[in-house]
């Protein structure tokens, strides 16, 4: 019995490896056709797994895989990329899908969603001002055209920043946050050190009265017990 | 628990010639040097003009009989899915004929529920699967391995596709749309992205998409301003390179105002104070009722500790 469900894990084990082992196989024996339908399944199921994908072009270079959830107090997507968190905004309105699930290329240093377009722009728009095209001309003139490849490139992705309009960091608003919420903690508090010290005393005030007219009020004779209530009570009401 | 006779034959035989492959793979490397005599030279050529004619003819054997690339691609296909196949009986067969009927029935059913978890498993929890990031990384390396070198780009209605990235000897890279259109991808294999165990171009059409940032070429020799922007004269757009596409700043800077923006700053300062804010303090007020009612407690409480 032991063997025979030994052999049902081995099964198992087997089957499990299938999923990738076997399209693999097909992938490396069937040539382009077959590799791309089988890379394109793997990326259908990437996209099911992950619902909104953004791919992150990091700062030293590399790509970051990672998922994105709108936060609406931001009115952008939060995403983590090597541990730490911040936002990519979509204000250019280039986040669309990948198998038909929500997909946008960001940058890891600043807080935009951007498009392969954009860094060609960024890259070409450089050269050109390095070249003397687009500058402002001795004239007073300006020139604002320059040219890019017909056909498309593969862009440093990490240079479209150039092309932005401003210059928020992706985690310029998790940093606001955390230390506009650092500088109120002093405010935080529903009572101040100040305060508490007034009830303390309040209380002590209350017990010293009590102590004082304990002490003298029940030794002297003739009623002069309630010689110093009175006399508070007269200062209370102002006679 | 002794194997059956035919499949012990069977190892036994393949280790016979795996032993005699290596031995002979050997003997090659060996005696693979340059100083031998012109017989062996003889020799040597003889048997390489006859490794042609061999290969040759199972080339034209196989040409014969398979066709053309693809059909010979196809054939591959199938005789890949024919071993996966081979194999998972021989194994059934194992266990049946080794351990009994019981363990090929439960390996049979391990083989079929362990195929089908993982797309089953996706399927139900789609974006809920726990560790999902993980999952979805190891899918994407998955991919990456498949295809080997891949593409992503940006079709012209704003849609991604990624997927692999084929070669042409004529128009270099291009990746096929599923719509039966190609993106061509000018670029080198070094300036390709390494990603997952593969490389990895991203790229964007060049079709209608770029129509809003294009512009007009003016022709003539004159570089008298034809438009002004904020009071600055603008030199008429003019294209000086062949296969290119002349573009606009003017044009990007309208699409991209206000990209980038300082809104995320405020937007976290706002959710800070209003969240953990300094409005919830105690007002002086009831700051000196507490107080009043805490020397009245204190009066009370000592006065009543002492008379008693």
């Amino acid at each position: 019995m032991l063997l025979a469900i030994t052999w049902g894990l081995i099964g198992l084990l087997l089957g499990g490896s299938a999923f990738i082992l076997v399209p693999w196989t097909l992938a490396f024996l069937g040539g382009v056709d077959v590799r791309d339908r089988v890379g394109r399944y793997y990326i259908n199921q990437m996209t099911t797994v992950l619902g909104d994908v953004a791919l992150v072009a990091r700062e030293q270079g590399g790509l970051a895989l990672t998922t994105a959830s709108f936060d609406p107090e931001f009115s952008a997507d939060r995403v983590t990329v090597g541990g730490k968190a911040g936002h990519l905004a979509d204000s250019l309105n280039v986040k669309s899908r990948l198998a038909g699930k929500p997909f946008g290329i960001g940058l890891e240093s600043h807080a935009e969603y951007i498009t392969p377009a954009f860094a060609e722009f960024a890259e070409f728009a450089s050269t050109a001002k390095h070249d003397g095209r687009l500058a402002v001309r001795a004239d007073g003139g300006a020139r604002l055209d320059f040219e890019i490849p017909k056909t498309p490139t593969v862009p440093d992705l990490r240079g479209a920043h150039r092309i932005l309009d401003g210059d928020a960091r992706r985690r310029f608003g998790v940093l606001s946050e955390s230390w506009a919420e650092k500088s109120q903690e002093k405010f935080g508090q529903r009572i101040s050190l100040g305060q508490t010290l007034i009830l303390m005393a309040a209380f002590a005030v209350g017990s010293g009265m009590a102590l004082l007219t304990m002490k003298y009020g029940t030794g002297g004779g003739g009623g002069g017990g309630v010689e110093v209530p009175i006399q508070i009570a007269r200062v209370g009401v102002g006679a | 628990m002794s194997l059956p006779v035919p499949l012990s034959a069977v190892i036994v035989g393949l280790l016979v010639l795996i032993t005699a492959a290596a031995g002979a793979v050997y003997y090659v490397r060996e005696h693979d040097d340059d100083n031998h005599d012109e017989s062996e030279t003889g020799l040597r050529e003889q048997l390489g003009a006859l490794r042609e004619w061999i290969n040759g003819a199972l080339h034209t054997a196989a040409d014969a009989v398979y066709g053309t690339d693809r059909k010979r691609r196809a054939w591959r296909v199938a005789g890949a899915l024919g071993t996966v196949a081979t194999l998972g009986v021989a194994f059934v067969a194992v266990a049946w004929l080794g351990w009994g009927a019981l363990a090929g029935g439960l390996f049979v059913v391990g083989l079929v529920a362990g195929a089908a978890a993982p797309p089953i498993t996706i399927l139900m929890f789609r974006d809920g699967l726990p560790l999902g990031g993980l999952v979805g990384t190891g899918l994407a390396i998955a991919a990456q391995v498949a295809f080997g070198k891949a593409g992503l780009v940006r079709r012209e209605d704003g849609q991604y596709e990624w997927g692999a990235l084929r070669e042409d000897d004529d128009d270099g890279y291009y990746v096929a749309l599923a719509d039966g259109g190609r993106v061509p991808i000018d670029a080198d294999v070094g300036e390709l992205f390494a990603f997952g165990f593969g490389k990895l171009a991203i790229s964007e059409a060049h079709g209608s998409n770029l129509d809003t940032y294009r512009a007009t070429h003016t022709p003539g020799e004159s570089d008298h301003a034809t438009e002004h922007r904020a009071g600055i004269p603008v030199t008429p757009p003019r294209k000086t390179g062949e296969n290119t596409i002349l573009v606009t700043l003017a044009k990007i800077q309208r699409r991209v105002r206000g990209s980038a923006s300082s809104d995320l700053v405020r937007r976290g300062r706002d959710k800070a104070l209003d969240q953990a804010g300094g409005t919830g303090q105690l007002s002086t007020l009831w700051t000196m009722a507490f107080a009043a009612a805490l020397l009245v407690v204190g009066f009370a409480m000592t006065a009543g500790v002492l008379l008693l």
